[in-house]
């Protein structure tokens, strides 16, 4: 009887303390959104609750992949570059996020996207094969903004079905999750669940928007995110300097210019790499006429256009480019690269959608840091896009 | 060091110090729990090598 009630006071305490630490977290998960939006972050890309809180009306979900962890320490990165300017793009993504996990990421946003707008950063490598890998996606999966998705009644059940469907495929590698999403969309169907199994799931979720709440601070906190910025006596601070998109591209042309020279105008560190592997034999060249035209991907990409139009965000998708010199070596030619460029041009044309088109660029020296990611003159272009979107009244921004 | 022991000894033969120190340790098991289901992995997907392309 006495370990009983020590249990329970115990138990009682626990709940005290639990609940102290949700407060704690619930006043922390808001942060100076300069530093938040450009923080690279799993944690911050899987979160809900972190994007949720964090997003105002000077902030644009841009949404990419690998590219976005290139060049973070660099000048040229969002980060440093927008640092003190009131644009603050909401970068999201790392290696093998595409357009699915960036749909279901959006449509978990709801209204909160003050700003109505969104970037698109759409890397010709997501169009390989099948698109996204099964792997992949479960591994940059996010129950919590699944959950999130499905409640949003902004978006037709045409695509949140589509979402679902295409969820359920990628995770058949991860049967334990699958089994769950597959609860979570028959409730949300209407389907009749027993009321064991109703209450357990609404736990279960309960859990995850805890979880979820403090992963995130801790995460913020041991990153040293600062918290919310207090406003000056004067308003806010000065935050309204524009780059100078000019002496940017001077400052990595200089860059590039500086370097050792290599023949596919890449960054040493990453030259290096790529020579060891010539070497070794390891690197691929064969004669592609055509590629990166995955269906699966293709619609995936209009799943997140729909998710952008019926939610009334004006998206601006970035055609990113390849380093042409470095894809003519390995065999992937210029005819068949301009292909699946001509192939996403009409695709968005036909959606009506804006893109900046940056396929020019392919043989523009020191734009890229490697084969495919951008250096100091790809961010810098890659940039001026995103803030003269930011500044904009939804005409079309010029590659 | 004998009377420390001595002092140890009866001390934890209360029964309210006896009772508190349950709690204690419940407490902590609980916690142990609360915080590792909190902010422990526990992804089941399998484990994806990113490689660069």
């Amino acid at each position: 009887m006495k370990k009983l009630m020590a249990f329970l006071l115990a138990l009682l305490l626990a709940a005290g303390s639990a609940a102290g630490i949700h407060g704690f977290c619930r006043g922390r998960v808001q942060r100076d959104s300069h530093t938040f939006a450009t923080w690279s972050s799993e944690k911050k890309f899987l979160s809900w609750q972190g994007l949720a809180a964090n997003l105002d009306a000077q902030v644009v979900p841009v949404f990419g992949s690998s590219e976005i962890q290139h060049g973070r320490n660099s000048r040229f990165h969002p980060a440093q570059v927008f640092a003190n300017t009131s644009f603050q793009p909401m970068l999201i993504g790392a290696g093998y996020y595409q357009s699915l996990n960036h749909a279901i990421t959006l449509a978990s946003l709801q209204d909160r996207v003050k700003s109505k707008k969104a970037v698109l950063l759409l890397s010709p490598q997501w169009f390989r094969g099948h698109g996204v890998k099964a792997e992949a996606f479960a591994s940059r999966f996010s129950e919590i903004q699944f959950l999130h998705m499905l409640e949003n009644s902004g978006i037709s059940r045409e695509t949140r079905e589509y979402l679902v469907e295409r969820t359920k495929t990628l995770l058949a590698k991860d049967p334990k999750t699958l089994a769950r999403v597959e609860q979570y969309t028959s409730e949300a169907s209407g389907r009749k669940t027993g009321v064991w199994k109703k209450a357990c799931m609404k736990i279960y979720k309960g859990f995850l928007q805890e979880k979820d709440l403090c992963q995130t601070v801790m995460a913020e906190e041991l990153e040293g995110i600062p918290p919310v910025k207090k406003q000056t006596s004067s308003g806010t601070e000065n935050t309204s300097r524009q780059p100078d998109w000019n002496a940017l591209w001077q400052a990595a042309q200089e860059q590039g210019e500086s370097q050792e020279q290599n023949p596919y105008y890449m960054e040493p560190a990453a030259w290096k790499k790529k020579e060891a592997l010539i070497q070794k034999g390891k690197v691929k060249r064969d004669t592609v006429t055509d590629g990166y035209k995955s269906r699966e991907e293709t619609e995936d990409l209009k799943a997140f256009l729909a998710v952008c139009r019926e939610m009334e965000i004006e998206p601006l998708v970035v055609i990113l480019p390849v380093n042409g010199y470095w894809y003519d070596y390995t065999g992937y030619g210029k005819e068949a690269r301009a292909k699946y460029y001509e192939r996403i041009r009409t695709l968005l044309e036909e959606e009506q959608v804006s893109y900046a088109d940056l396929s020019g660029e392919e043989y523009t020296k020191y734009f890229f840091e490697d084969g495919i990611h951008p250096s100091g003159k790809g961010w810098t272009r890659i940039n001026e896009i995103l803030y003269r979107f930011y500044q904009e009244d939804g005409t079309q921004a010029e590659g | 060091m004998k009377s420390f022991t001595d002092f140890i000894r009866k001390t934890v033969r209360r029964p309210k110090v006896r009772f508190a120190l349950t709690v204690a340790a419940f407490y902590v098991l609980i916690m142990t729990l609360y915080l590792y289901l909190m902010y422990a992995n526990l992804s089941t997907a399998p484990e994806f090598v990113y490689s660069q392309f």
